[in-house]
């Protein structure tokens, strides 16, 4: 049961990446927009991320769905997670009203709180998912 | 010499190195596939194209409720056939007799947007430091996209093409 549980959660995480990249990479001039909108970062640093982002979220979601290289896949959408919520938190502090580009320019979540509580949620769900997997290699190498 | 097996490979250490190796495996396809995407993908905008440049604004960074002037600095008959509401002609070959007719409208308080054709025209960047020079304005701003991403953008326009 908790096998099938974590495993419906690790397809609901991938789809979510992957979706989230697809939309992003679709539409790359509205992502950097919205990344300059934050003004965090300089433009170059904008048209980078506006282009990999979204290749990385998918190829990880991908990665998580096909459970090949599933541990470092997690590893990194836990980094991106956190920044992003990072990201988040510092414009909630300013008071900043924009548009977090999370979903290009199809967003279905709306409101800085809701954003940053669904990506806390999907950290934890990919930290327990990186540490199965690291231990089924751990069990796997033992065996040979 | 036989190549180390994964038992002896496994130990913490060389998992890591490991995982840290499917990382970098992991970024650098991301990278060749973002490369792909910037050449395949029409909406992907070349590098430098959504720049903004000094004194430059985007439209959707105004805010609605500052109180605004707007200023048109194409040719005469661009500008007769379609301009935004309300806005006033002051271009760089008529600047001198035409910023009169800004002058009669300015409060002295309000934002002014200028704007002429299309992203990278310097006709509106010229005049908008003028404005700024000679009259006193404050907070004058020039519309990154110009008049092109102005009729994309839903703002009341008017002239010959409008009635």
């Amino acid at each position: 049961m908790k096998s099938l549980f974590l495993f419906i959660i690790r397809l609901a995480i991938a789809a979510l990446f992957i979706y989230a990249g697809a939309v992003k990479a679709a539409d790359p001039g509205h992502f950097i927009a919205q990344i300059q909108s934050f003004h965090l970062v300089a433009y170059s640093t904008a048209y980078f991320v506006a282009h990999v982002l979204p290749m990385m979220e998918i190829l990880c979601g991908l990665l998580l769905l096909t459970m090949k290289y599933s541990c470092a896949a997690s590893v990194i959408l836990i980094v991106l997670t956190g920044v992003f919520i990072g990201v988040l938190s510092v414009l909630k502090a300013t008071g900043a009203d924009m548009d977090c580009g999370c979903f290009g320019a199809w967003s279905l979540v709306k409101g800085y709180t809701n954003h940053i509580v669904m990506n806390a949620s999907i950290i934890v769900l990919l930290v327990i998912h990186a540490f199965r997997s690291a231990k089924l290699q751990f069990l796997l190498d033992e065996k040979d | 010499m036989s190549r180390p097996n994964n038992r002896q490979r496994s130990g913490q250490g060389g998992y890591i190195e490991r995982i840290c190796y499917q990382i970098i495996v992991i970024i650098g396809i991301s990278i060749l596939c973002a490369g792909a995407n910037m050449m395949v993908n029409p909406l992907s905008p070349r590098y430098g194209s959504g720049e903004l440049r000094e004194g430059e604004t985007k439209l959707a960074d105004i805010p609605n409720t500052v109180p605004t002037l707007w200023v048109d600095a194409r040719n005469q008959v661009d500008y007769d056939e379609g301009h935004v509401k309300g806005a006033v002609l002051v271009n760089e070959s008529l600047y001198y007799i035409q910023i009169a007719n800004f002058l009669q409208v300015f409060n002295g308080s309000q934002t002014v947007l200028v704007y002429c054709t299309s992203e990278g025209c310097d006709a509106a960047h010229w005049v908008a430091e003028r404005i700024r020079k000679e009259t006193g304005a404050k907070d004058v701003r020039v519309i990154f996209g110009g008049w092109e991403s102005i009729q994309k953008s839903g703002i009341r326009l008017e002239g010959k093409a409008y009635r």
